[in-house]
């Protein structure tokens, strides 16, 4: 019984000196708030689907990671196939909430998880703070990251904040590198402010039917300023997103038309890109969009100055590519070096765990 | 003397409505040359005419672009939609022997709102849309008829409660929609298209507007003098030998028609169905044999005009529905008060 004392006591005292030794995760989130784990997190609950390929970035088995998600902003049919072919626990992912800016916080605390990663876009929300209020009370950290309202800005802090708390740090450092390499080369170059910045126009979700869906801060209007072009909707749309006349466009007489489509476009006949998408029907429902009233007798497509883009860009550090792809197509001269096309096959080869096969953009003419 | 009169007045309201359809071509011209791009009137008609007349200064492609291209399927878009709701108004006022009963009493705009709000749901395009807004805009029409009939399918107030029930019903299912939808592809859709605009106008909508608008209309034109007589009452209806339940079913019918083909193609635009009838009322009097294609003409010019002031304030477009309603309102407000007014001092 002695014996069984003093081994009791021997435990506790190397608990009690061991303690401060094991080092606490703390990050500064980009709300300003202090998040604390006590190991690194490997059981979370994802605000939006589609960060797990934000994840995967940083982990080779994101999936092994996820408890739960919610459906509002999942990842696009055919990402998800890839990732479940891959990754078959995938189905094991509970869902938390759906609809918009809808969690359930009964389901997040059932879960159990390490961390609750939510994005800025449902900072003041009343239904999501006080959601978020009654997780952190059940003891469950909860992160705000940003990938989407801010993306230029934001990224990179959100990747090694989510590095940090996932103990993938050495990971996100090394993205983070290779990124502002990739960057830098763009910012530098257009540095002279003797380059002419050609005008923009931005149609969101690009569909014959539907003129004109336009951003005006934050997001695309970020990819194209820092590609050195001008979004010329930034003046007349207030907030992140908003809807122009086909008549304004037509007046405005854009440069450069830049359109937006994804997988989802298909069943409205829109512009047709992504996951899942080969070259050829990219290339058509391009076409279709080009041919429509109004469009078709934009001096900008008549002239051949006119591309589409993949939409979901927009919540995905891999937008670097994008980036380079913009500065090919606004400056192409200047940016004759760039090969877009091969840094997405980096950012595939060297730090995402699927390779997803698909076509991210398609030029006037091709 | 009563028939000298009578055929003087027929006169005066026959030049009132010459006037109207004037007034409705002169907006209409001056309509295309209005927007971002400001053309005037004259070159606007030489724009028109240049396929046949080649103008001296030649057609620009811009031009072209603007005035027939996007502005021309608009405007018409615009009259065929307003004049097709002030047509439904006044023949439902007629029939309800009610002037504050507008085509959302029968409940076919929210039928017809969830069709729309679930094709855009589900990814539906162009026909789709059209097709799902028109199908739930009829299905709704069958459920207050099922409802009436269940009830009591002569009773007026009763069509009117059946409609109160359907539209809330539907209005639920619409809410259920927006809740599920994606928060930044879907929803701005759904919102943006349920508030009504004529952004999207193109030929092809304007043929799906057409379609079951045009002969809808000929109908209730057609039926206009029989309006008059069910509006003297059911009982006094009966004695002149007309079928009241059925005719009453089938103006319902052709008013949900328009009003279908309407919401389908633009999304809901209120207030235009109840405000214009007063206003044509006040200008030709209580004959619906006047007063509907006198509601069609103001019914065509009103929208116009909305629609101009639309897409002419901002570079981002005022939705209808909010534009009619902020203009309607305070409309619908001073002809109430002049109505009171007139009773007063009778």
């Amino acid at each position: 019984m002695p014996q069984l004392r003093r081994s009791a006591t021997l435990v506790l005292t190397f608990c009690a000196l061991a303690a401060p030794l094991r080092a606490e995760i703390a990050v500064t989130d980009l709300l300003g708030r202090q998040v604390t784990l006590s190991e690194p997190a490997d059981r979370i609950v994802l605000g939006e689907g589609r960060h797990l390929t934000v994840l995967g970035l940083l982990h080779e088995d994101p999936v092994a990671l996820v408890a739960g998600w919610r459906l509002d902003k999942a990842l696009d049919e055919p990402t998800q196939q890839a990732y479940r072919a891959r990754f078959p626990a995938m189905d094991a992912i509970r869902p938390v909430g759906s609809g918009n800016r809808d969690l359930s916080a009964e389901s997040v605390i059932a879960l159990q998880p390490d961390l609750l990663v939510l994005s800025l876009m449902d900072r003041g929300d009343p239904g999501m703070d006080r959601a978020r209020d009654q997780i952190e009370s059940a003891g469950i950290p909860v992160v705000y990251v940003d990938f989407f309202a801010h993306p230029l800005e934001n990224s990179i802090p959100s990747l090694k904040i989510l590095g940090a708390l996932t103990g993938a740090q050495d990971k996100a450092d090394e993205f983070a590198e290779f990124y502002d390499t990739h960057l830098s080369r763009i910012t530098e170059r257009l540095a002279d402010p003797s380059i002419q910045r050609p005008r923009v126009f931005l149609h969101a979700h690009a569909s014959p039917q539907g003129c004109c869906p336009t951003v005006g801060s934050g997001v695309f209007d970020d990819f194209i300023t820092t590609a050195g072009g001008t979004n010329i909707a930034a003046e007349v749309v207030p907030g992140v997103q908003g809807t122009v006349s086909l008549e304004y466009l037509i007046g405005a007489d854009p440069d450069v038309y830049l359109a937006t489509g994804g997988t989802h476009m298909a069943g409205r006949g829109g512009l047709v890109l992504g996951s899942g998408v080969d070259a050829e029907q990219a290339r058509a429902s391009f076409k279709t969009l080009l041919a429509a009233p109004g469009l078709s007798s934009l001096p900008a497509v008549e002239q051949g100055r006119a591309s589409g883009i993949w939409h979901l860009f927009n919540d995905t550090p891999a937008h670097i590519a994008l980036i380079e792809h913009l500065a090919l197509s606004f400056h192409p001269e200047l940016f004759a070096d760039l090969d877009p096309e091969a840094t997405l096959a980096q950012i595939d080869r060297q730090f995402l765990p699927v390779s997803v096969p698909g076509t991210w953009w398609v030029r006037a003419g091709e | 003397m009563t028939v000298v009169l009578s055929v003087a007045a027929s006169r005066r309201e026959t030049r009132v409505l010459w006037a109207m359809a004037a007034v409705l071509a002169a907006i209409a011209i001056a309509s295309l040359g209005v927007g971002r791009i400001d053309i005037p009137p004259g070159r606007v008609m030489r724009i028109l005419l240049s396929p046949w007349l080649a103008p001296a200064e030649p057609v620009t492609p811009l031009e072209w672009s603007v005035v027939v291209v996007v502005r021309l399927p608009r405007v018409v878009m615009a009259v065929l939609a307003g004049a097709g709701l002030a047509l439904a108004g006044a023949s439902l006022q007629g029939l309800f022997r009610n002037p504050l009963v507008g085509p959302q009493v029968v409940g076919v705009s929210s039928g017809a709102a969830f069709g729309g709000t679930l094709a855009i749901l589900l990814g539906w395009q162009h026909l789709g849309l059209v097709g799902a807004a028109f199908a739930f805009g009829l299905s709704a029409l069958v459920l207050v008829w099922l409802f009436a009939s269940v009830v009591s399918r002569s009773n007026i107030l009763v069509l009117v409660l059946a409609g109160v029930v359907v539209s809330g019903f539907f209005g639920a299912l619409v809410s259920l929609v927006q809740f599920t939808a994606d928060s930044h592809d879907k929803l701005p859709v759904i919102v943006f298209w349920l508030l009504g605009s004529f952004a999207t106008a193109d030929v092809d909508k304007v043929m799906l507007l057409a379609g079951p608008l045009l002969p809808c209309a000929a109908g209730l034109l057609a039926l206009r003098w029989r309006i008059n007589i069910l509006s003297m009452g059911d009982e006094d209806a009966r004695a002149l030998g007309l079928p009241v339940a059925g005719l009453r079913w089938l103006l319902l019918a052709l008013t949900a028609m328009i009003v279908s083909a309407q919401v389908a193609v633009s999304g809901i635009v209120g207030w235009v169905g109840l405000v214009v009838p007063h206003l044509a009322r006040m200008l030709v009097g209580p004959d619906h044999r006047v007063l509907l294609p006198a509601s069609a003409l103001l019914g065509g010019s009103f929208l116009l005009l909305v629609d101009d002031v639309a897409r002419s304030m901002s570079a981002s477009e005022i939705p209808l529905g909010i534009l009619t309603a902020l203009i309607g309102t305070p409309m619908f407000a001073v002809l109430l008060w002049r109505t009171r007014e007139r009773r007063m001092d009778g």
